[in-house]
């Protein structure tokens, strides 16, 4: 009878709107919720019954038969994920070249009058002040003392350098087995998604944990990632799969001649990161740092090749040879000589014996600092560039991270605009669904009344 | 574009955030005084700060270097001169012995110059507190030593070079040698000042005129090499005080890029502290308000 249909009908829209009131209860209960995407019930009018339930009006034409929640649908922007997911990648790898490149920084240039140009400036003042008065035992003291303080400063900043290169090797493996821990997680997701996709149901709140894991997965090494619509997604690194489906491929850590190289796991063959946090860390192990040092190894050569040259030349003591001022031709290994540190007499200021005012080798030796030994360039205006290059270096990344950044919360913006819970939108769905509701329930009550009134007049 | 709940609250936070961070930065540049505290405040400015650091250390060093040099022109300034003086006196003794005299009066004479010869040769051994000025490179022993009855140098040949400058070299000492004519360094046919002070005595004692009058011209021509010398040192030292003079302003050109290049801009910087502080006021306004209003608060 259509009055019963009636009822049917309204009960079908009371349900619906209940249904759908539930689902803007989810959305304002998760407003705040990092990864949420906001939830919508999708609704779809019930298409008629077949003629033999009878239903029927005067005219042949059907009615339908109420509403339904068709799906809860979930919204998201797949096309400004992915550009989000590629910006995540180089916000990472920015953000930690960045700040590596200050621990550089802060080792190459410590503070006024502990640098590198200020150390050889001291040593060859010394040199000068020898130069004119030779006589004098203070003053071979204090070429000595300056020569070991610039030896030691050089020692130091090359010790650094390799620590920094130690410590990324640490932070490697923890990223290595973050990463892996992701995948695992994601393959995991993926096979309950899909489960829950082919028996019918929805599986919102798993896609929302997947997307922000795979958003990890994008800062920490700028994975490559594409979501299918049975649900299932593919993670890509370097052109290989991290995750495909149901399965998860494992990256490892294998030492090398270089420090750790990041491998995959079943067959060895070396992982091509280039972006995320990973990507930013084996740069600055492997062009940064090395840079660096060869830089800081040049200078530290060309020093102790010319100093000792000359000091060769000289004569010390009651007519013996000068041996070498420094010993060691790197950054990490140059020392002032073992002789001249136990006696500071073996410092040769002349190239004759028996002329104790004699300052000519001292002065030849203190003139080194105007001579270019590296390249075009002075020891000093090296040790000088090398700070103004770290300088830049650090500063470019800056930049180079507020721009990405920017693009990043551009991207996110527009993908908040989709996927965000507002709550004037969700007040206004309450009323919305709360009116339909009541609505419904008044033509449940009047299809009673109608159905009240057949019964009494006709029985 | 729908801009959710919190998606505005992480925007209105993260401009806080930054505003905050600029205000930080520029209140440690007003209260330090330096703008480039790390090489990546300011690239080019911390290594042209570097360099001008270095430039002044190389300026201090010549500057100590000068102001010794200066002090041991000045030592041998002042011996030249009691040498002059003494020699003077020597003169005037000798012209008095070509006068008759008694022979107590000729042997008191002859000893006076050999008195002033004994001086002489301490002068000549003057040291500036720790080395001796007129000996070349052996700085560490007296050039004029007394050995087999006649006075001998025992310094070399050194031309000591001091560094005023980046290259400008300068000769420094006054070698004793040629100042004498020990050894004929000077004029190898004629005897150095301590053989003609020893001929001169001899001779004001006999009363050999002769002699004294071919002394005298001998005199006079070890007279006119120390004049010369003097006149030497007197311009090396006017050099070292011109070097004085350029160094001091150097350090003063250099000091003051130093400021500007990393010293910070009082004006300005406090102006955009100013700046920065209404900003943020704005933007922590704006964060206040953002919780008022919304559909929420006006259905019943």
């Amino acid at each position: 009878m259509s009055t019963f249909s009636a009822i049917n009908t309204a009960m079908s829209g009371l349900q619906a709107q209940q249904a759908a009131l539930e689902v803007t209860g989810q959305n304002v209960a998760n407003v705040n919720t990092p990864g949420y995407h906001r939830q919508e019930a999708v609704l779809a009018s019930r298409p008629p019954a077949s003629s033999a339930a009878g239903t029927f009006t005067p005219f042949g034409a059907l009615v339908g038969n109420g509403v339904e929640v068709t799906t809860i649908r979930r919204m998201q922007s797949q096309y400004v994920q992915q550009q989000m997911q590629s910006a995540q990648g180089q916000v990472g790898y920015w953000t930690t070249t960045q700040s590596n490149l200050q621990q550089i920084e802060a080792t190459l240039s410590p503070g006024t009058g502990s640098d590198l140009s200020s150390m050889l400036d001291s040593f060859f003042t010394a040199w000068q002040g020898l130069a004119s008065n030779p006589e004098q035992a203070t003053l071979s003291d204090g070429v000595r003392a300056a020569g070991i303080n610039l030896a030691t400063a050089l020692n130091s900043a090359a010790a650094q350098l390799d620590t920094a290169s130690a410590t990324i090797d640490d932070n490697l493996v923890s990223r290595v087995d973050r990463l892996n821990s992701l995948a695992d997680q994601v393959a995991d997701l993926n096979a309950q998604i899909a489960v829950a996709k082919s028996s019918g149901h929805t599986a919102n709140d798993l896609q929302d944990q997947r997307a922000t894991l795979m958003q990890e997965m994008g800062t920490l090494a700028g994975v490559s990632s594409l979501s299918s619509d049975e649900g299932s997604s593919i993670v890509n690194i370097g052109g290989r799969p991290l995750v495909q489906g149901t399965e998860a491929y494992h990256l490892k850590v294998a030492q090398g001649d270089g420090g750790a190289q990041i491998v995959w796991e079943d067959d060895g063959a070396s992982a091509k990161i280039q972006s995320g946090e990973m990507g930013a860390l084996l740069n600055v192990r492997d062009q940064v740092i090395p840079g660096y040092t060869a830089q800081l190894d040049g200078l530290a050569s060309a020093l102790a090749t010319a100093v000792n040259t000359l000091h060769r030349q000289g004569m010390v003591g009651t007519g013996q040879q000068a041996g070498d001022f420094f010993t060691g031709t790197t950054a990490g290994s140059i020392q002032v000589s073992d002789a001249i540190r136990a006696d500071a007499s073996q410092i040769a200021s002349s190239r004759v014996t028996g002329v104790p005012g004699d300052g000519g080798l001292a002065t030849d030796i203190a003139a080194l600092s105007r001579q270019a030994l590296i390249g075009k360039l002075t020891l000093n205006q090296s040790a000088q560039y090398v700070v103004g290059q770290i300088g830049t270096a650090v500063k470019s990344a800056k930049t180079n991270q507020q721009a990405n950044n920017a693009a990043l919360q551009q991207y996110t913006t527009q993908e908040q605009a989709v996927s965000g819970v507002s709550l004037d939108e969700e007040m206004a769905n309450l009323l919305v669904y709360q009116r339909a509701y009541d609505a419904s329930a008044k033509v449940v009550s009047v299809a009673d009344a109608m159905l009240q009134t057949l019964l009494e007049h006709m029985g | 574009m729908r801009i959710p709940d919190a998606r505005m609250a992480y925007l209105v936070g993260d401009q806080l955030a930054q505003t905050s961070d600029r205000l930080a930065k520029l209140q440690i540049d007003v209260s330090s005084g330096v703008c480039i505290r790390r090489p990546s405040d300011d690239p080019e400015g911390a290594q042209r700060a570097l360099e001008l650091r270095s430039g002044l250390a190389r300026v201090e060093q010549y500057q100590s270097t000068a102001n010794d040099a200066s002090s041991w022109l000045k030592t041998e300034d002042s011996a030249l001169g009691s040498m002059q003086t003494l020699i003077r006196q020597v003169r005037d003794y000798a012209l008095q012995g070509n006068n008759p005299l008694s022979t107590e009066s000729r042997n008191a004479l002859g000893a006076q110059i050999d008195a002033v010869k004994k001086s002489l040769m301490q002068v000549a051994n003057t040291s500036d507190g720790t080395r001796y000025v007129f000996g070349g490179f052996q700085t560490l022993t007296p050039p004029l030593q007394q050995q087999a009855g006649s006075i001998q140098y025992t310094g070399d040949q050194g031309a000591m070079t001091v560094m005023l400058g980046d290259d400008m070299p300068m000769q420094l000492n006054t070698n004793g040698a040629a100042l004498f004519n020990m050894g004929g360094a000077a004029d190898a046919s004629s005897s150095d000042l301590f053989a003609t002070l020893d001929t001169l005595s001899q001779a004001v004692r006999s009363g050999d005129q002769t002699t004294i009058t071919s002394s005298i011209s001998d005199l006079d021509t070890h007279a006119t090499r120390i004049a010369t010398a003097r006149g030497t040192t007197g311009i090396r030292l006017q050099q070292v005080n011109l070097a004085l003079d350029r160094l001091a302003q150097s350090q003063d050109v250099m000091n003051e890029s130093l400021t500007n290049t990393e010293g910070t801009d009082l004006t300005s910087a406090i102006v955009e502290l100013k700046t920065q502080e209404n900003v943020q006021q704005a933007v922590s306004y704006v964060a206040s308000n953002l919780s008022r209003g919304g559909l929420l608060s006006w259905l019943r």
